[in-house]
């Protein structure tokens, strides 16, 4: 018992053996266990507690000490030991317990992954491996593939497995299945930058982590990792930024050429204008209610025909004008044939006076005045001989009198194919085909010329055959054309020239013209004549500037359109959050401060649209942080600055139907 | 001995420190890892991993002590310290308390009674042996089963010696109808545990509930039983708290296995689809 | 080496079953009978079962020794006592020669991966022993390896360097280790070729107790030899000369106190009787110095004694009060302030305090503090040591001490044991306790080992290196006399098995054979004692009682 004196002499007290892994099974029942134990294999080892030993003619017991030394009774008379004991069931010491349940452990585990681990299918749209709900955006489309829509690995054999784990995952590649970029996909900002030849390649991963449920945000980034491969790192906008551009929020002239100084501080104030001028400042012309990136110019019908529009008409476009001849090019005969009635009806006609009357109304269309048609008869008449009398045309020494004494204009030098429009000799053949073809062609001929040009069909569009034809029979009789009414605008020709007046802002023949110089189709002399600012027809280059793309001479590109020019891919700036906190009223001149002295006006004399300077005094970083700093309004790098360069999907909701991109 | 409490201190302080260090160490460059848009959870992770590896461990260690390798009270230390250190990277690492995704949810409900099933066993390493210091007698848990049997005996012959001597059974009678459940194996185990004396309050109570009805010879045998009863409280306290300080481990060790397995899966599956 | 196979019987092993010197021949033992020195010897005073002739035949052994070889060193614990039977032989008596002189070598240790085998080499059955390296002990060339001697270089540079004794033709030296159970006092080497007997002391131990002659000259001697060092070694005699110590040496008193073997009264009294050396208040009729065994130095208490303090070997009583009264000689008459009992056994050297007062004081420095100073501490303080004194733990000097408020009863410990000796566990996690903590029943490896008295083969003995007790499991016989003598049942018999778990026994008789076990402080292992390593709680420490700090000797 624990509480005797002598329970630790060794006899009394055998060692204790805890790596053994069974117990007697006696103790499990709260009993005493036997002396010897169970054996190593799990089994009973004390069914007798002796061996017993014959000697010197009987049995003897041969108990060993620690089980109390031989007992009282000795074995039965045959050998057996008299204290037999019915085996006990060894149980497991709670160590064995803790061994058998690590091992139950260790194979439920590998079990349970074996059984439940490897949905290989797909068909489910929820793996039990899966880390986290999808975004909803992208957990709708795994229907057939499953996880492999974008792990590749997934439902393959051991060695798909084991290559995959040994290299880099390819998710860049399948999210390109859907995602397209306006750039590379694995280039920082989708950019090719030539500074640095050795630009980290991206990761779609990098920065957008799936898996983290439903409504995770994943494009949300911070602005330390802006910094990850910005050189220049800061810590925030309002610390450390690098200042914005010299000119700032300008980086080349203007599309339209717009002087907001001299308008509002010379042509507004000129009392003509008094009725037109703008009633506010800025938003007159701007309208706030659609602010976006820029604050969009309404249409010139509002905002600048008022001063404008009678300009536009006043400056025509002369395509050819009969020149200065030395001696007669044309061929009366032929002139006759194509402008005039015809031998026959002459003949038939004779002298009769009512009959010549009718012809001449007829072949004129009745509106010529009857003494010039007249005229014209006997001037015919003369020249076919059949009227006495002295003919124009000088036989013997009388000079040849050009009724025209001007030179062909760059349009007809270009449209013959000439060199320059003074040399006489040069141009007088082709000319006089210009004439004949244009009696007897109309306007085929002049398009003819022109084909192969950028809107070709636009140059003489509108052009009729009749006016052709009485200006070229006019100039091929060396008189001088009798011009038609022509305040309507459009085509006309005039005493000496054939004319285009445009009709109003935006006329698609000038404009044709215009464009036909900038795409590179007229010589130096006629491009700069139509692209003069002060005389150029239709005066669209008044206020259109004319662009070359960095580097080139041509195709140039005239800015049609306001705010069009903006190339600005990873800035994002909305001006209607800024105007609905300070007012949609004149509140611009917070930021935009006019600047009195820059020379503006300078700059469209070229075509440079990098040369420039702006109305604007550049907008200082400083306007920014005043409301945009720490603890203030928020001033993430993600506010202001888009890193993907025009992001898009592959396969979009169109109107058109088209093949979706590959 | 003040001397000897100090053993481990030093050991356990600077592993403290160290794990501390490593830490912060393993923060900073996860998070220096993320700034350069690479991922945290890369370090975190191994890192992570190795700790319980090298927490596992410690169960082999325990079956090196004939071999000249530190002593396992020191590694007892590291382990306390690694497994601290183990939760915190946890959490660093799977960057929340709770995860989503089945298998994460399962590893770390793993992971969590790991720790507290360790927590627990720790606490319960440092409060129970001074209750066991404190009761009386000092028996060896393997021999509780024959030191009941013995008290049984005892018992049992006592009573039967009352009967025979006294001829009145009504000691034999309560033994049977009452104190033979008490003797019959250790009882009270939770009252143990928690440091109470329901046992003896028991024995107080119904156990001694015959005394009133026994003349002096009887009460002589009686007391003596009660005496005994006592003394079995003293074993049954020390089976209490000695079976809880073996039983705890058998929660700890097997869940520790699946954890580690489940977590080599989890490498597996990391490096074959995200990384 | 023969494989195990299953055999389950041996005859059971004899005493003289392993002779200590397997050359004797009868021829040898004859040639010795002719020397005065042992023919002087009554050989009819001798019982039947051990005659001097088989005496001399198997405890004894002649060894041959060369010009400079070292017999024995000092610090060594050794069994044996050396005859001179011829040559000429130098004993170092100050300053001692270098350890690296003296050639000490460690025992045998496993290295690192060996034990690291034992991880899984083990054997499951209890017990295991392999009958087959039992056999063939008789061929032995010897317990310890006597063929080979560590010698000195430089004979004449030591002789130059170091004080000597000559030894010669008939001297008898070692008995008093042999006997005392304490270590080598001092270093012999040969100076010449020489010729020695060796006994062990179990043949001497017949010797003394059989022969009136031997018994007188060991007495002498002892008192002779180890007198004069013993008292060179303390610090109270260290500045007298030669005159003086010899003076001091012939009027020293020899007193004994308690049974030599004490466990006895121990073990059947719980404590025994503890003789009263000198009492507290009484004339300190001279300084006490303990020569072997322990003493209580107390004070009365109320109705009990007070534990102030124990002395070993090396230790006096009553310095203090003599001193003081001899530089002052005013005060008045001396009294000790404690009283000094002896514990199971002590040997005790009485300095007259005439001699002390007119050869010692004058050249002495003042001790320092006495044991007074102890008075201070409460009795709750000093309990453990009540305790461990009554307990006779102080004899230990690697007890196994366990705190039982870090112990979680993990038993990791034993384990650790059991896997370090094939399985077998070497103590029982349990013990007498005193407060929190528990000795456990582990060798304490005592500084005086009572169970080495009485082994017929000296299987358990101090090994010469560490002083750790140790039992050699091939020559024991498995009679169980340590087991019953540890007076802390820290030495346990176990039955050996077969491998396939069948028990060995004896075919003549069917008993079971039985080995005697117990912790040896993991002698062969590499690093030391496992179980303190394995203790996840640093629960478990093994203590010397002698430097547990809990008293201070002034």
């Amino acid at each position: 018992m624990i509480t005797d004196q002598d329970r630790f002499r060794q006899d009394k007290s055998p060692y204790e053996r805890p790596n053994f892994r069974y117990r007697c099974g006696r103790v499990s029942l709260w009993g005493k266990p036997c002396g010897q134990g169970p054996n190593d294999a799990g089994g009973c080892g004390g069914t007798s507690e002796c061996s017993p030993y014959f000697d010197d003619g009987r049995w003897a017991c041969r108990r060993s000490p620690q089980s109390g030394g031989s007992c009282e009774n000795g074995p039965l008379p045959d050998g057996q030991c008299c204290n037999q004991h019915p085996p006990c069931k060894p149980t497991l010491t709670l160590r064995g317990y803790r061994a058998r349940l690590t091992m139950l452990a260790a194979v439920l585990v590998v079990a349970l992954i074996g059984a439940f681990a490897f949905n290989g299918d797909g068909a489910r749209a929820v793996s039990s491996l899966s880390p986290g709900a999808l975004t909803s955006g992208h957990a709708q489309f795994t229907g057939e593939k499953g996880c492999a829509t974008c792990h590749a690995p997934h439902g393959g054999d051991a060695a798909a497995w084991v290559s995959a784990a040994w290299s880099p995952n390819a998710l860049t590649q399948s999210c390109q299945t859907c995602h397209k970029f306006d750039g590379s996909a694995t280039a920082a900002h989708n950019e090719t930058f030539k500074k640095s030849a050795d630009q980290r390649q991206t990761q779609c991963v990098m920065c957008h982590a799936e898996h983290k449920g439903a409504n995770a945000n994943i494009t949300e980034m911070a602005d330390q990792q802006c910094n990850a491969c910005h050189a220049v790192k800061f810590a925030g906008f309002s610390n450390g930024h690098p200042d914005f551009s010299k000119n700032y929020p300008s980086r080349r002239r203007t599309a339209i050429a717009f002087n907001h100084v001299t308008h509002f501080d010379k042509y507004f104030a000129y009392k003509q204008f008094a009725d037109r001028k703008p009633k506010e400042r800025c938003v007159s012309c701007h309208d706030a209610s659609n602010a976006l990136r820029n604050v969009p110019v309404r249409p010139f019908e509002e905002s600048c025909a008022g001063c404008h529009e009678k300009q536009i008409s006043k400056r025509d476009l002369v395509v050819f004008t009969l020149p200065e001849f030395e001696e007669d090019p044309f061929d009366a005969v032929a002139v006759g044939e194509a402008c005039g009635p015809s031998a026959e009806m002459l003949e038939a006609a004779g002298e009769d006076a009512d009959k010549l009357q009718e012809i001449l109304e007829a072949w004129s269309g009745g509106k010529s005045a009857p003494d010039a048609a007249a005229k014209r008869l006997q001037a015919l008449q003369l020249n076919l001989g059949r009227v006495e009398g002295e003919p124009k045309k000088a036989e013997d020494g009388e000079e040849y009198l050009s009724v025209s004494e001007e030179t062909l204009p760059l349009i007809a030098v270009m449209l013959l194919g000439l060199e320059d429009g003074e040399d006489i000799d040069a141009y007088g053949e082709p000319v006089r085909d210009l004439v004949m073809a244009m009696i007897e062609e109309g306007a085929e001929p002049l398009a003819a010329n022109v084909e192969g040009q950028p809107d070709a069909k636009m140059l003489f569009a509108g052009l009729s055959s009749d006016i052709l034809r009485r200006a070229g029979c006019a100039w091929a009789a060396n008189q001088e054309n009798e011009p038609s009414a022509s305040d309507a605008g459009g085509w006309f020709a005039d005493e000496l020239s054939l004319r285009y007046r445009p009709l109003r802002h935006a006329d698609p023949v000038v404009k044709a013209w215009v464009q036909l110089a900038a795409a590179g189709g007229a010589g130096e002399g006629l491009r700069d004549e139509l692209f003069s600012r002060a005389k150029g027809p239709g005066a669209c280059v008044k206020c259109h500037s004319v662009n070359a793309p960095k580097g080139q001479t041509a195709p140039l590109r005239i800015a049609w359109k306001f705010g069009a020019q903006s190339s600005q891919r990873h800035l994002r700036y909305s001006h209607a959050p800024h105007l609905g906190l300070l007012g949609l009223g004149n509140s611009c001149e917070t930021c935009h401060k006019v600047d009195q002295t820059a020379a503006y006006d300078a700059a469209f004399k070229h075509f440079d649209a990098l040369d420039f300077a702006s109305n604007f005094k550049s907008i200082d970083q400083k306007t920014c942080t005043t409301c945009h700093a720490e603890q203030q309004v928020r001033q993430n790098c993600t506010l202001c600055h888009q890193y993907h360069n025009g992001p898009g999907f592959k396969r979009r909701m169109t109107t058109a139907a088209r093949e979706p991109q590959k | 001995m003040p001397a000897q409490r100090q053993r481990t201190f030093l050991p356990l302080m600077s592993f403290g420190v160290t794990a501390v260090v490593v830490f912060v160490l393993v923060a900073w460059s996860a998070r220096r890892s993320w700034l350069a848009l690479g991922e945290p959870a890369i370090v975190t992770g191994y890192t992570l991993f190795a700790l319980m590896l090298l927490l596992g461990l410690f169960n082999i260690r325990k079956r090196l002590s004939m071999v000249p390798i530190v002593r396992a009270s020191v590694w007892l230390a590291f382990h306390v310290a690694a497994g601290v250190l183990a939760i915190a990277m946890f959490w660093l690492h799977a960057g929340s308390v709770w995860p989503s995704g089945l298998y994460e949810q399962i590893l770390t409900l793993l992971f969590y009674l790991v720790s507290v099933t360790g927590i627990i066993g720790y606490v319960l390493s440092r409060t129970l042996p001074r209750r066991l210091a404190q009761i009386e007698i000092e028996i060896i848990f393997e021999r509780i089963p024959a030191e009941l049997a013995e008290i049984r005996e005892k018992v049992e012959s006592l009573a039967l010696a009352c009967t025979q001597e006294t001829g009145s059974d009504t000691v034999a009678q309560h033994h049977i109808g009452t104190l033979a459940w008490f003797f019959a194996r250790p009882r009270f185990w939770v009252s143990h545990v928690a440091g109470g004396d329901a046992a003896g309050h028991w024995l107080r109570g119904p156990g001694s509930a015959a005394r009133r009805y026994l003349n002096d010879a009887e009460k002589t045998y009686f007391d003596q039983i009660i005496e005994l009863g006592v003394l079995k409280c003293q074993v049954d306290r020390h089976f209490a708290c000695q079976e809880l300080l073996k039983k705890w481990l058998l929660v700890h060790v097997p869940l520790s296995m699946a954890v580690i397995l489940v977590a080599v899966w989890h490498l597996i599956l990391v490096n074959v689809y995200a990384l | 080496m023969a494989e195990a196979d299953g055999r389950t019987t041996m005859d059971r092993p004899q005493r003289w079953a392993t002779p200590f010197g397997a050359d004797m021949t009868p021829e040898d033992v004859d040639a010795l009978l002719q020397r005065p020195d042992i023919a002087a010897i009554e050989a009819d005073k001798f019982p039947k079962h051990t005659p001097l002739h088989g005496v001399l035949s198997n405890d004894t052994r002649i060894m041959q020794y060369r010009a400079g070889d070292i017999v024995v060193r000092e610090g060594d614990y050794g069994n044996s006592a050396f005859l001179v039977l011829e040559g000429s032989l130098r004993v170092v008596l100050a300053p001692n020669l270098p350890q690296s002189l003296l050639g000490r070598h460690a025992s045998r240790r496993k290295g690192f991966f060996e034990s690291l085998t034992q991880l899984w080499g083990n054997s499951r059955v209890p017990e295991v022993r392999d009958i087959a390296n039992y056999e063939g002990q008789g061929l032995r060339g010897g317990s310890d390896s006597a063929d080979a001697h560590v010698f000195l270089q430089d004979v004449p540079a030591v002789l130059d360097k170091h004080r000597t004794a000559k030894l010669e033709d008939g001297t008898l030296f070692g008995e008093l280790a042999a006997l005392g159970r304490v270590p080598r006092t001092a270093t012999v080497f040969a100076e010449e070729d020489s010729t020695l007997l060796e006994i062990r002391w179990q043949g001497l131990r017949e010797l003394r107790k059989y022969d009136e002659g031997w018994r007188r000259m060991i007495d002498q001697r002892y008192r002779e030899n180890a007198l004069k060092a013993h008292l060179q070694e303390s610090k109270m005699f260290s500045r007298l000369d030669e005159d003086s110590l010899q003076t001091v040496v012939d009027k020293v008193l020899f007193e004994t106190y308690g049974a030599f073997d004490w466990n006895v009264a121990f073990q059947r009294q719980g404590g025994g009787k503890e003789p009263m050396i000198a009492r507290q208040g009484e004339y300190p009729d001279g300084v006490l110095m303990i020569r072997a065994g322990f003493a209580r130095v107390s004070l009365r208490h109320g109705n009990g004694e007070r534990t102030l303090s124990y002395l070993g070997a090396g230790e006096q009583f009553g310095l203090g009060e003599l001193y003081a009264a001899w530089k002052n000689p005013e005060s008045e008459t001396p009294a000790l302030y404690t009283s000094l009992s002896a514990l199971g056994y002590v040997d005790v050297i009485r300095v007259p305090a005439t001699v002390m007062e007119e050869y010692v004081f004058p050249f002495m420095e003042e001790p320092a503090g006495t044991v007074m100073d102890l008075v201070s501490k409460t009795v709750a303080d000093d309990a453990l040591m009540e305790w461990a004194v009554d307990e006779r733990f102080i004899n230990a000097t690697r007890s196994m001490v366990i705190d039982l408020e870090r112990c979680v009863r993990c038993d990791d410990c034993v384990r650790a044991c059991a896997a370090s000796h094939g399985g077998n566990p070497r103590f029982r996690r349990h013990g007498k306790t005193f407060g929190d903590l528990m000795v456990a029943n582990a060798c304490m490896h005592c500084a005086d080992p009572v169970c080495m008295i009485g082994c017929p083969t000296g299987a358990i003995h101090r090994t010469v290196e560490s002083g750790i007790v140790v039992i050699n499991d091939l020559t024991c016989i498995g009679c169980a006399t340590c087991a019953n003598s540890c007076p802390y049942n820290n030495i346990a018999m176990v039955s050996i098995n077969a491998p396939d778990g069948r028990p060995i026994t004896d075919p003549s008789s069917g008993k079971p054979i039985q080995k005697a076990t117990k912790c040896d402080f993991c002698d062969d292992q590499p690093g030391g004692p496992a179980c303190v390593r394995a203790c996840p709680h640093d629960a478990l420490r093994r203590v010397n009682f002698r430097e547990l700090n809990l008293v201070e000797i002034p």
